[in-house]
């Protein structure tokens, strides 16, 4: 049987460097690194990267090859350039969608887990503050997201577009555009944040973030225009406009800055109400 | 230092009410510094409560806690710099080793230089008997290696104030006695405040008690205070024949506190409460034979234990 040692201590405080001072992100690194070694010291990054580049990336592969091969169905228009600005429709649009999904279904335990778990208060119980626990979820989720579904499927685009097929895609308006594509992310990342922290059950989180996404799909064309300015749901289209040198329609710029906005106060109530968390 | 400063734990009027429900009553406590403190109490008492106010994870309806002379409220993370914690279920990441535990939890204190706190980390695993298991998933570890690892995590930071909330509930007897040989080690360097339902324990290492019930303070005070307040020492005495006048004659002793009277089968049965017990071991049977008419069949002293006393003291006792 393990027993208890009789060893006194021998170390002390003398020997390590304490941190001092409770500042509102005491604890923020710690719990920063542990989240991103939950993934990246696990397979589930990989995993992760899998599922955004598969399909996205070899979707556009297969679209463009059709293409070049000459394999298109007679109806099919026969400008190349046509095609390949499809490839920025089908990543901006296609992927806008997914990583919507993505975000909630990946995000949707990270706070009601930890709450469900006790993990949520043991952490609390150590000198973390409560913003630094809520804000560093969502740093790590962002960084994660950011390279693995935006960063590396971006990349991968890239290269097929001008190694593969010489097509010149100029860095700024796509680096633009995934600025977009990003905000888009971080809305529906900051919103399940904010709906862990009220709710106690998944299944509000995720069904809250579920019914806005597939609403953007659906309600758009029931609703009055000026909805769209005030949603997250045309910011795939903005993206790809911007990538390909499109204008963008002042509903469009209204909307990317009422999604910064709405992001901003997600997080404000995700601290608020995390703040105010009895555990 | 004047005497609330030389308090770990000083409250007033704490109190906390969950939709309605009042889990704990307006509550002074006091836990003076290097003491061994424990916190008893029935299931609901509102024991766990008390130790959320007190670390911030849980906010007062009313009231105040100071821990370490600041307020639980507004200096918390302040607070949990200096408090080694293990709650009653304790819950940690799954997937982490005993050693990446400890290390996630040492650097919310410390920033290094890592072998310091590699070292800090060993030397914690050997003190709770984790040494061979180190490096394994927690997800395997027993409900003891659990209760270990708690209290590893709780002292990493080498506390001021250690708080447990029932320590040794999930070890076996070995476990049990290895915790209270811990918390003895550790009383030179820090106060222990722990919640337990066993009250042998506490009458072992504690040298002071709180007791909780209905989410109200029944009592607290040193062990020995609580336990000679409350009919502590007592004798009982069996006399064969009339009884009555070796009654009259020990109850006019001025360290007799009260007498009991119980009659059966012709022998009259006295509990006599004491406060002074060098006079009673010296007098009481004299007194009582001291009527060549009584014979004394039983003598002797019955010693009460925490137990005992605990359950005169809250209501569970009096059903």
């Amino acid at each position: 049987m393990t027993t208890m040692t009789n060893t006194t201590t021998t170390a002390s405080t003398a020997d390590l460097n304490q941190i001092t001072g409770g500042g509102i992100l005491r604890g923020f690194g710690n719990l920063l690194g542990n989240e991103l070694q939950q993934w990246f010291g696990t397979r589930r990054w990989i995993i992760h990267l899998l599922i955004w580049v598969m399909p996205i990336n070899v979707l556009i592969a297969v679209a463009v090859s059709e293409i070049m091969s000459g394999n298109l169905p007679a109806e099919a228009p026969p400008d190349l350039t046509a095609q390949l600005i499809e490839a920025f429709q089908i990543f901006f649009l296609l992927g806008g969608l997914a990583t919507g999904i993505g975000i909630i279904t990946a995000a949707q335990g990270a706070i009601i887990r930890e709450k469900q778990l006790g993990t949520a208060a043991w952490v609390m119980s150590k000198p973390a503050s409560r913003p630094a626990f809520v804000l560093a979820k969502f740093v790590a989720y962002t960084i994660v997201f950011l390279l693995l579904a935006v960063a590396i499927p971006a990349l991968v685009l890239y290269i097929q577009m001008t190694l593969i097929w010489h097509y010149p895609q100029a860095v700024l308006p796509f680096a633009l555009g995934l600025a977009i594509y990003t905000l888009h992310f971080l809305f529906y990342l900051a919103l399940t944040l904010m709906l862990g922290t009220l709710f106690a059950a998944r299944g509000a989180v995720t069904g809250i973030g579920l019914a806005l996404v597939v609403g953007g799909l659906i309600l758009p064309n029931f609703l009055p225009e000026w909805v769209m300015s005030i949603m997250p749901w045309g910011l795939p289209r903005a993206a790809f406009a911007l990538t390909t040198g499109q204008p963008l329609p002042p509903q469009m710029v209204t909307a990317l800055i009422v999604t910064a906005i709405w992001t901003v106060i997600f997080m404000f109530v995700a601290l608020w109400r995390f703040g105010r968390e009895e555990f | 230092m004047n005497q609330s400063n030389s308090y770990v734990i000083n409250t007033h009027g704490l109190s906390k009410t969950y939709k309605g429900v009042q889990a704990l009553k307006p509550l002074d406590l006091q836990v003076r510094q290097n003491s061994i403190c424990g916190f008893l109490g029935p299931n609901g008492a509102g024991k766990s409560t008390t130790i959320k106010l007190l670390l911030g994870l849980s906010r007062p309806t009313g009231g105040s806690a100071q821990v370490f002379g600041m307020d639980s409220r507004h200096d918390s993370v302040a607070i949990r710099q200096r408090v080694g914690y293990l709650a009653q279920d304790p819950r940690y990441y799954d997937p982490m080793t005993a050693r990446q535990t400890l290390r996630f939890t040492a650097r919310f204190f410390y920033t290094g230089p890592q072998q310091a706190i590699e070292d800090r980390i060993a030397e914690t695993l050997d003190l709770v008997g984790l040494a061979d298991k180190a490096d394994r998933p927690i997800k395997g570890f027993s409900g003891g290696e659990r209760q270990r690892l708690g209290i590893a995590q709780a002292q990493i930071n080498y506390p001021d104030l250690l708080i447990l909330d029932e320590p040794a509930a999930a070890l076996d007897p070995m476990g049990r006695r290895d915790v209270l040989e811990v918390m003895e080690r550790l009383r030179k360097h820090t106060t222990i405040f722990y919640s337990t339902h066993i009250l042998d324990d506490v009458q072992r290492v504690s040298d002071s008690v709180v007791i909780l019930d209905h989410g109200q303070l029944v009592t607290q005070g040193p062990v020995t205070e609580i336990m000679s307040g409350s009919n502590g020492t007592v004798y009982t005495l069996a006399l064969k024949g009339d009884g009555q006048a070796a009654r009259e004659r020990i109850a006019q002793q001025p360290w007799v506190k009260s007498i009991t009277e119980g009659r059966h089968n012709g022998e009259t049965t006295l509990q006599v409460s004491i406060t002074d017990a060098q006079a009673a071991e010296a007098q009481l049977l004299r007194l009582a034979l001291a009527d060549e008419r009584v014979t004394v069949t039983e003598f002797g002293r019955q010693k009460l234990n925490l137990e005992d006393v605990f359950l005169q003291l809250v209501s569970g006792g009096n059903s």
